[in-house]
């Protein structure tokens, strides 16, 4: 490794997570339900995992149908869907049984297809929570990321799923493009209070935004007469996140391109994004010597050949 | 008749006063326009050299730091902050 290889961050070394990842995650069944949702085609293509990596995020609107919507914001009513939980580190297959609400919206084929995609089709269940938002509530929440400062190469996914229609006046959660690579911990972006590039979701019923673990966002004002609600659901990866999407599918953009864009915030730190996401996609392609623009290749240059006195001195030696 | 201060913090594209903002926040002791996050779609000013010329002072020039040996790529905070204030009196906030 040299010295620009170390300034990124590293895989940690232990890929499965768990003490009991080898019993919980057999690799023979993750492959097979990969391989049938990747046949049904419900794996992500490529453009769609070069934009997660550019931006750190993806939508899917209305990717939950309305009858599973009113069932899922009735669960919240009435305890069904509990407000939170997790943090002991279980498989998410077993923490909701197939007939509760949120148990047939994982069991989506699209959901199921975007999760296999991303952190793998058997992840582990890391927590979830219902952030609901009371009608006429004033205060913004303060720009954060989740959990602790993170600086591993492989990413956690959080599902933010909006049950019902989510207006700008209601207030849904606030999020950076291209904060992902943006190490904080936790709540120390609070004074920052607006950027250009900042995105409001604005959704229809049943869409979920999904975000890298490294997201900065934020929840907002709600200036209706009507309580909103989100549930997010943070998944953490239990195989190598190396080409999950369907590498088979180009999808609609070129990668080179999707991965130079940058966000109009970044400002003098564009090319150090760049780099930042060359090294991501060489982590979720496998290709270890993949680069764009030769961002990272004149940097990684390093001859070894001598052809000066010294090396032919050598050569006749 | 009293004074309070305003501040503006703006973050630019890069080092120079006169950069583009890429994010701002403001806090008003004389009034009620502190911000919060995702209260604006435009920044007040596009640089920080247009809100001197609008009367705002600056109280921190960011330093331009070399990146430690092994840190260079890595990101984190916005690196352009310029903090600026204003003194006003309360009333005129209010009116």
């Amino acid at each position: 490794m040299n010295a620009v290889q170390s300034a990124y961050p590293q895989p940690l070394a232990t890929g499965t997570p768990g003490a009991r990842g080898g019993e919980a995650y057999p690799l023979g069944r993750m492959r097979d339900e990969w391989l049938r949702l990747r046949d049904a085609g419900l794996l992500l293509d490529t453009a769609s995992m070069a934009r997660f990596v550019a931006d750190g995020f993806l939508r899917f609107d209305a990717i939950v149908p309305d009858e599973l919507n009113r069932a899922v914001l009735a669960g919240i009513a009435d305890g069904t869907v509990t407000g939170g939980g997790g943090y002991v580190g279980e498989p998410l297959a077993g923490v909701w049984d197939a007939a509760h609400p949120i148990g047939r919206v994982l069991a989506l084929p699209r959901v199921r297809g975007l999760i296999a995609s991303l952190v793998g089709p058997e992840s582990r269940y890391d927590h979830h929570a219902v952030h609901t938002v009371p009608a006429r509530h004033p205060w913004a929440q303060g720009w954060h990321a989740d959990a602790a400062i993170d600086r591993k190469a492989h990413f956690d996914i959080q599902i933010m799923y909006f049950p019902q229609e989510t207006t700008r006046a209601m207030g849904g959660t606030l999020i950076l493009p291209g904060s992902q690579f943006r190490m904080i911990h936790e709540s120390e972006a609070v004074r920052y209070q607006n950027f250009r590039g900042q995105l409001h979701t604005v959704c229809p019923a049943g869409t979920m935004v999904v975000v890298h673990h490294g997201m900065w966002h934020c929840g907002q004002p709600n200036r209706t007469d009507v309580t909103r609600s989100m549930f997010k659901l943070r998944l953490n990866p239990t195989v190598r996140q190396e080409r999950l999407w369907d590498t088979r599918r180009p999808g609609d953009g070129d990668v080179h391109e999707i991965l130079n864009r940058t966000q109009p915030w970044h400002g003098s730190d564009c090319r150090l994004e760049i780099i930042n996401r060359i090294a991501l996609w060489r982590l979720v392609t496998g290709d270890a010597a993949w680069d764009s623009a030769l961002w990272m290749g004149r940097i990684e240059n390093d001859p070894r050949a001598v052809i000066s006195d010294r090396g032919a001195d050598e050569d006749a030696s | 008749m009293t004074s309070r201060q305003q501040l503006l913090v703006l973050w630019l594209t890069h080092s120079d006063p006169g950069g583009e903002v890429a994010a701002w926040s403001r806090y008003d002791a004389a009034g009620a326009d502190t911000g919060m996050s995702g209260d604006q779609d435009a920044p007040p000013y596009g640089s920080a050299l247009a809100a001197m010329r609008d009367g705002w002072r600056i109280i921190q020039y960011p330093r331009a730091l070399t990146p430690a040996s092994g840190d260079e790529f890595r990101l984190g905070f916005l690196k352009h902050e310029f903090v600026l204030e204003r003194v006003v009196e309360r009333q005129e906030i209010r009116s």
